[in-house]
């Protein structure tokens, strides 16, 4: 019996050795010199090639490794990056970039017009242009020259007006000392990409996270954190878990959801954006190839019966906007027709149409028949598992069968429902899209031209509903072209009067992009373009306890906007030294300002030593004591 | 063991194996859905790249060319490349995160067989003590608790709100390793908190059936033998014990299955990265390669499991004859 005991409280000392080990302050954490920012962001990495890669977490990470000639903020203007200006030739069709003196690759190489050229020509212009060019710019793009170091001049086929978004945002400019040796169809570049952004690539754990440091080279001048490690999450609530539990300072590529906005806001460390710029648009299509929907009084009928307000209080919670009735949103600036708005909730006017074009309730049984006597029986198609989808679609059949029209919802996996929905099986589709930011001729023609809705039975991208509107199929083709902005803007306008009078879609709210980051380890966050941005990490510093305040002269940053009548150019000059600022900014005298002296900071996570040793300790009393008592009996 | 055992053993094996190899094939496709139209439309290419990407990934040969392709690739051992992670071969993909399932199941395995057994000896012997009620009552409520529910109260109690363990993640990222124990700890840290979920939500199943086999064994005439010629309680034990021991070892190869389905969803509350999470994602996007990949390894898994399973019940039980 003696020996058992001495068995019992042997074990029962190592249970509370590995327990003290799992619990105490691990050596992981052990002190680390540099200044760390932790970004967590749902999603995976494909790869690091910008040319053929597809996912959100990893394109945020290549936005940060590798940068365009343009950067666009969230005021949507084009503004310089590594072009400082450029020039835009309507009449030669020509445009030119002069990039900024001395940039460098990571590993040390310059970067110059050569790359630019390399680059543009690897999509339009080799033997790999089939598979690289997935937006036909070859279509659009005659050459691409590099004049000298600096200045690289892209000469158009044609007049095509969205093209700066592709040239200056989308593609960026790859180092090609290295493309050129490897194919870019299959290549990688997870093993050390080098780019040219603020942030060097340092180490890629698979699935794990991907660890970035500042580049002390960086034209904007070295980010002020060290070093940037992105989390790569599976779930968005493990996100934010980890947000509040201190483990990330900023998350990005997701948005948080409305109900738990109120959680994080109870936190006093973390902060809660909402992206001006940023957003996601609901609507409800109908299949305008299946009678009734091709009625356009009908779709207006079911547009009046929709009360896009109370959708944006009760679903969700205030965090949306109501959508305007053209397509295009107020969050897209310039683009959005004012004069647009949305149609507010009307059920009388709804059933006064339904009775003008003779779909009425013969049979009393609430539901009306159309004039050849088909009962008004319809199915909602929405995402399965979605409660935003879900909950809108019930709303709306609710409203739907008090008109007289009984709908019943039916949700489905996203590939079924993407699926039915291309191939025109289906009567109204409730779904919704990002890609507001995009280029506006990327918004709108895809989904509105004729040539995106080939017959029911073939898949149709993005066109489901099957809009074919001649009139607005030339305007769609005219804004392509017309190289005059204001007289572009005018083209968009109309097709969202077109779009808002044939209502083809419902469009339904734009639900906010709420973003969050914790303000107790880092200062200085850019809001606006949001914390985990590439501008904000250029600005963004350790806190620390002590504050100095120190009297500097800022250089100044100028942006000048310049139109000629004849020959549209647009010049914007910017010079940033000294710190990082955002080219947004207008600064030209001298400013006093306030700077945070980086403090090297430890973290600790779990409890203190002597808290674990006490638990330890009152755990492994209890086992014995348990132990002790079994052996007793036993 | 007698080869002609083996022999019809293997024969079984292999016919299994070749239905599995044209199910595994078949059920991906059968999904409704498209999923290269699916991607282009996620990552906001146009519509032109639908066409590209569909030869790209052979998507426009006939079925059963595709089915050809898959059966040679097979035997090459060679998977082709994920469609969502081009141009990553299916093979690293499995295998970057195939360690991390393996340790998370492997773990909850045996932390869930002892667990559970050593109560459902323990219940049985002291069969209708308060020792017996308590566990059987405390094992089927925990077994009524929804897998992810119980994750996601671990997961706010223990590292939201105490913030003794981490949440999710497999490392800690951003995380130094001066040695190979500081290495162990980080993995042993983030592993407690999945784990114990595992085994909270899977053991009963084995208390509860072990429980009932001792009970029935304990009645044995073998038993009453043992007692009657004054063997010590502990012996006695131990003989009801080797005999209760097979129904739950049959249990954990068949539950095999069942754990890759709790590692799913474990995988996903905890931000595990596994191969669990991998099939969930596969799944939502379509992406055939390694959907085929995943399901073949876990079948031919679980069928080596049953296979270890009936060669070891021979081996607990000396009545089971190898015929």
């Amino acid at each position: 019996m003696i020996k058992d005991r001495i068995k019992i409280i042997g074990m029962s000392v190592i249970l509370a050795v590995m327990l003290l080990s799992l619990i105490s302050p691990s050596i992981a954490h052990a002190q680390q010199k540099e200044t760390v920012l932790k970004v967590g962001i749902p999603g995976e990495i494909d790869n690091f090639n910008p040319l053929i890669g597809l996912f959100g977490a990893a394109g945020y990470i290549r936005g940060l490794l590798f940068d365009t000639l343009l950067i666009m903020p969230s005021n949507r203007s084009y503004c310089p990056w590594l072009a400082q200006s450029w020039t835009v030739n309507e009449k030669n069709l020509t445009i030119t970039f002069k990039l900024r003196p001395n940039l460098k690759w990571h590993d040390g190489q310059p970067l110059t017009a050569k790359d630019v050229e390399f680059t543009f020509n690897l999509i339009i212009n080799s033997k790999y242009t089939p598979k690289l060019d997935r937006w036909n710019l070859h279509n659009y793009i005659a050459y691409v020259k590099a004049i000298d170091n600096r200045t690289v001049v892209f000469k158009l086929k044609e007049p095509f007006a969205p093209i700066l978004w592709y040239i200056g945002l989308l593609i960026p400019v790859l180092p090609e000392h290295i493309w050129s040796k490897v194919d870019p169809t299959t290549f990688k570049n997870t093993e050390h990409p080098i780019g040219s952004g603020p942030f060097k690539f340092v180490k890629y754990t698979p699935g794990v996270s991907v660890e970035l440091e500042a580049f002390d080279d960086y034209f904007a001048g070295r980010p002020k954190i060290d070093k940037l490690i992105i989390g790569l999450y599976k779930s968005t609530d493990s996100v934010l878990l980890d947000l509040q539990a201190g483990a990330i300072d900023a998350i990005a590529g997701m948005t948080v959801a409305p109900e738990l906005v109120p959680t994080l806001l109870k936190d006093p460390h973390i902060r809660v954006v909402i992206r001006p710029d940023l957003g996601y648009i609901r609507f409800m299509g109908f299949n305008l190839d299946k009678y009734p929907f091709n009625v356009r009084e009908f779709r207006e009928a079911v547009a009046y019966a929709i009360d896009k307000d109370y959708i944006v209080k009760t679903v969700m919670l205030g965090y949306a906007d109501p959508a305007a009735d053209g397509w295009v949103q107020p969050i897209q600036g310039i683009w959005y027709n004012k004069a647009i708005g949305y149609r507010k909730q009307n059920l009388t006017k709804a059933m006064q149409i339904l009775d003008s074009i003779g779909f009425i309730d013969r049979d009393g049984d609430g539901i009306r028949e159309t004039p050849n006597g088909t009962k008004l029986e319809f199915t909602l198609l929405t995402l399965a598992g979605r409660t935003e989808f879900e909950r809108t679609a019930e709303i709306i059949a609710n409203w739907l069968n008090q008109i007289g029209i009984k709908v019943k919802v039916e949700a489905y996996s996203l590939g079924t429902v993407d699926h039915k929905e291309g191939v025109g099986d289906f009567d109204m589709g409730l779904m919704g899209v990002g890609g507001l930011t995009a280029e506006i001729d990327y918004y709108l023609y895809p989904r509105f031209h004729s040539s995106g809705a080939p017959p029911i039975g073939k898949y149709a991208p993005r066109n489901w509903f099957r809009y074919r509107n001649p009139e607005v199929d030339k305007l769609l083709e005219e804004q392509r072209t017309e190289l005059n902005l204001t007289k572009r803007i005018q083209i968009v306008y109309k097709i969202q009067e077109i779009i808002a009078h044939d209502i083809p879609v419902v469009t339904l709210y734009v639900k906010r992009y709420v973003t969050a980051y914790r303000t107790d380890r880092f200062v200085n966050w850019n809001e606006k373009e949001g914390p985990a941005s590439k501008l904000s990490l250029l600005q963004v510093k350790p806190r620390g306890p002590a504050t100095v305040t120190t009297t500097k002269t800022a250089t100044s940053v100028t942006t000048s906007v310049v139109t000629t009548s004849k020959v549209y150019t647009t010049v914007v000059k910017t010079t940033i030294s000294g710190t990082p600022t955002t080219v947004v900014k207008t600064m030209t005298s001298a400013t006093t300002y306030t700077t945070t002296v980086p403090v090297t900071y430890t973290k600790k996570t779990g409890i203190s030593t002597a808290a674990a040793i006490g638990i330890a300790i009152i755990i492994a009393i209890i086992a014995a004591a348990i132990a002790y008592w079994a052996a007793k009996r036993g | 063991m007698p080869s002609s055992f083996l022999v019809r053993r293997s024969i079984r094996l292999i016919i299994t194996f070749f239905i599995i190899v044209i199910l595994d094939f078949l059920l991906p496709r059968l999904m409704p859905g498209n999923p290269v139209a699916i991607l282009v439309k996620q990552s906001g290419l146009p519509d032109s790249a639908i066409q590209q990407l569909t030869k790209q990934f052979e998507l426009d040969k006939p079925l059963y060319d595709q089915f050809i392709a898959y059966i040679v690739n097979l035997f090459k051992g060679n998977w082709g490349y994920s469609y969502r992670y081009y141009p990553t071969p299916v093979k690293d993909l499995i295998f970057q995160r195939l360690p991390w399932t393996l340790l998370l199941l492997g773990t909850s395995s045996i932390t869930v067989f002892l667990f559970g057994v050593f109560q459902g000896f323990l219940a049985g012997w002291r069969h209708g003590t308060k020792t017996d009620s308590t566990i059987t009552l405390v094992a089927v409520l925990v077994y009524a608790i929804p897998y992810y529910w119980l994750a996601l109260v671990l997961q706010y109690f223990f590292g939201y709100k105490l913030k003794w363990l981490p949440t999710s993640q497999a490392l800690t990222f951003g995380a130094v390793y001066h040695n190979f124990l500081d290495y162990a700890l980080d993995v042993a840290r983030h592993l407690v908190l999945p784990v114990t979920a595992i085994t909270l939500t899977a053991y009963a199943a084995y208390t509860l059936v072990t429980r009932n086999t001792m009970i029935d064994v304990l009645g044995e005439d073998f038993i009453v033998t043992a007692k009657a010629k004054g063997l010590p309680e502990r012996k006695v034990m131990w003989h009801a014990a080797r005999n209760a021991m097979l129904p739950p070892v049959t249990m954990l190869a068949i539950r095999l299955g069942h754990m890759v389905g709790g590692a799913v969803f474990t995988e996903t509350v905890f931000s595990y990265p596994g191969v669990g999470l991998l099939i969930y994602e596969s799944i939502i996007y379509k992406d055939y390669p390694v959907l085929n990949a995943a399901f073949f390894i876990l079948a031919i898994t679980v069928i080596i499991a049953n296979f270890i399973a009936d060669l070891l019940y021979a081996w607990l039980d000396p009545r089971v004859r190898y015929r």
